[in-house]
């Protein structure tokens, strides 16, 4: 299927999971969940998961439940019912962010950026959607750099976890600036290249569809109008 | 024949801070020039200036004549794919939107809307003429530093400039892989009419393949005949033989063809 399609089924399964009552969306967050423990390829992936949305529930519960409220205010008359917002919050969270795993998994980084620059859109947008997914190669390798200099300089990259996280200062602050600094030859180069020169540009590779995936992916983007609209409607009547 | 770049007593004040001339550089079409000089003469700054990849106001106190391709790039300063620029860091130089060498190459090609049988057409030349048949489907942020300068070289020469500055581009490459370059680009240069300036620090390889050469100092361009060889030998990164011999043997370098003929590689056939 064409990465767009893929895309426009995470949107539509995350966005549906702001609608959904409690009792069902423990089952729509369970669903990407067993997804990807049956799918062997995508099955490291749980591990970003917990690691992500772990601290953040704990983050939330400390919050939302009036515990820290009371930790610092010495105020006896602090409820601490269940945070169902928060739990329901942490929830909708969860299922974003684990449908959006799958999608990465699905949908390698190099077919996304391919499949935006053969699009419809215009170049200049193509390049800008698909910019934060082709940070990470020049960031890894800026940062192998910046720490082979440092190293030089005597700042240690081993030792204890306080030592580690004193050395990201030292890290994140050159590669900051010198991101900041490289984009001006980096926009002298495209221009060069004559990137948005002309508003349409030869597509060399490009990606192919079923006929039916342009129809599937209005038709998600229907039910989602459907549903927000059936939610506030049905909102706006028991308020009423 | 059409004269590439007609800069005539230039003098230009960037960002307020550096002064760059008089400069006096005139190249035909299809002919090498090399402008030499050291740390901190101004090479990087007239490499900017020549393919108008300067912001915008940065530059005043603007005095004489600046024809780069026919245009005034005084009054027109914008980037256009007939004047390409090769720098020393060949990985900022790349799209960064392009998982393979193959694509990277092509990049430019199809912002330029030609046609797919021409792309891939320039896309084979350039990879063979550069040696990068087998780094085709590597990605670029994965190339070592000699490599990515010749992936770069191709993504540059499959523009098909008219004029295409070196700034120091070949410092990365080993003498063998920076002679196999060069000729690469010396076979697009007959083929295409191209000039070239080579900006470099070193006399060679700039003066094997470049007839007309001068020294940039602190900003000014001074014809190699003018110069004394202390001048050179200061400015210049030379073998130390030359060194020796330009220090015994000549009192100006209009005498110099003699002492550099025995270190000039002959020119290959393209």
């Amino acid at each position: 299927m064409h990465p767009f399609t893929w895309l426009a089924l995470w949107l539509w399964y995350s966005v549906s999971a702001l609608f959904v009552p409690l009792p069902i969306l423990v089952g729509w967050c369970m669903v990407p969940v067993v997804m990807m423990m049956m799918w062997a390829a995508a099955r490291w992936r749980i591990k970003i998961v917990m690691v992500f949305m772990i601290p953040m529930g704990i983050g939330l519960w400390l919050v939302h439940s009036h515990w820290l409220q009371s930790l610092f205010s010495h105020n006896d008359n602090v409820s601490f019912a269940v945070p169902m917002f928060a739990i329901v919050l942490w929830l909708r969270l969860f299922v974003f962010f684990a449908a959006a795993q799958l999608w990465l998994q699905k949908v390698p980084t190099q077919q996304f950026v391919a499949a935006l620059f053969s699009s419809r859109l215009p170049i200049g947008m193509a390049y800008l959607c698909a910019g934060p997914l082709l940070l990470k190669e020049q960031l890894k390798q800026q940062l192998a750099a910046i720490k082979e200099a440092q190293s030089a300089r005597g700042v240690s990259f081993d030792g204890s976890l306080v030592q580690r996280l004193k050395t990201i200062v030292p890290l994140l602050s050159p590669l900051l600036m010198q991101s900041l600094n490289d984009l001006t030859t980096r926009s002298s180069a495209l221009d060069a290249r004559a990137f948005r020169r002309y508003p349409h540009r030869t597509v060399l590779k490009p990606i192919s569809e079923y006929r039916w995936e342009p129809f599937l992916r209005v038709v998600l983007l229907c039910c989602l109008l459907v549903e927000g609209g059936a939610f506030w409607l049905y909102h706006s009547i028991s308020i009423g | 024949m059409a004269l590439s770049l007609d800069i005539d007593r230039l003098m230009v004040d960037v960002h307020g801070v550096y002064q760059l001339g008089p400069i006096t550089l005139k190249l035909e079409e299809g002919q090498w020039l090399a402008v030499l000089g050291g740390n901190g003469s101004g090479k990087s700054l007239l490499a900017r200036l020549l393919v108008g990849s300067l912001e915008d106001g940065s530059l005043r106190y603007i005095q004489g004549k600046c024809e780069v391709l026919g245009s005034n790039i005084l009054l027109e300063n914008e980037m256009k794919h007939t004047r390409q620029r090769v720098q020393q860091s060949p990985y900022l130089q790349f799209s960064g939107c392009c998982f393979t060498v193959e694509d990277e190459i092509a990049f430019g090609p199809q912002n330029l809307a030609l046609p797919t049988a021409e792309i891939m057409s320039r896309v084979e030349t350039a990879l063979t003429r550069f040696k990068c048949q087998h780094l085709r489907l590597r990605n670029p942020q994965t190339l070592s530093g000699g490599e990515a300068q010749r992936v770069l070289l191709a993504c540059v020469l499959v523009m098909h400039p008219k004029l295409l500055v070196l700034d120091q581009a070949l410092g990365r490459l080993s003498q063998e892989a920076t002679y196999q370059a060069l000729d690469a680009i010396q076979c697009y240069v007959e083929e295409l009419q191209c000039s070239v300036v080579m900006l470099e620090h070193r006399l060679f390889p700039a003066a094997d393949y470049c007839l007309q050469r001068v020294l940039l100092e602190e900003g000014r361009t001074r014809p190699f005949e003018e110069i004394l060889p202390s001048s050179l030998v200061q400015q210049v990164v030379l073998p130390e033989q030359l060194k020796t011999m330009l220090r015994q043997e000549t009192a100006n370098l209009n005498e110099a063809a003699r002492v550099l003929a025995p270190f000039m590689r002959g020119s290959q056939p393209c």
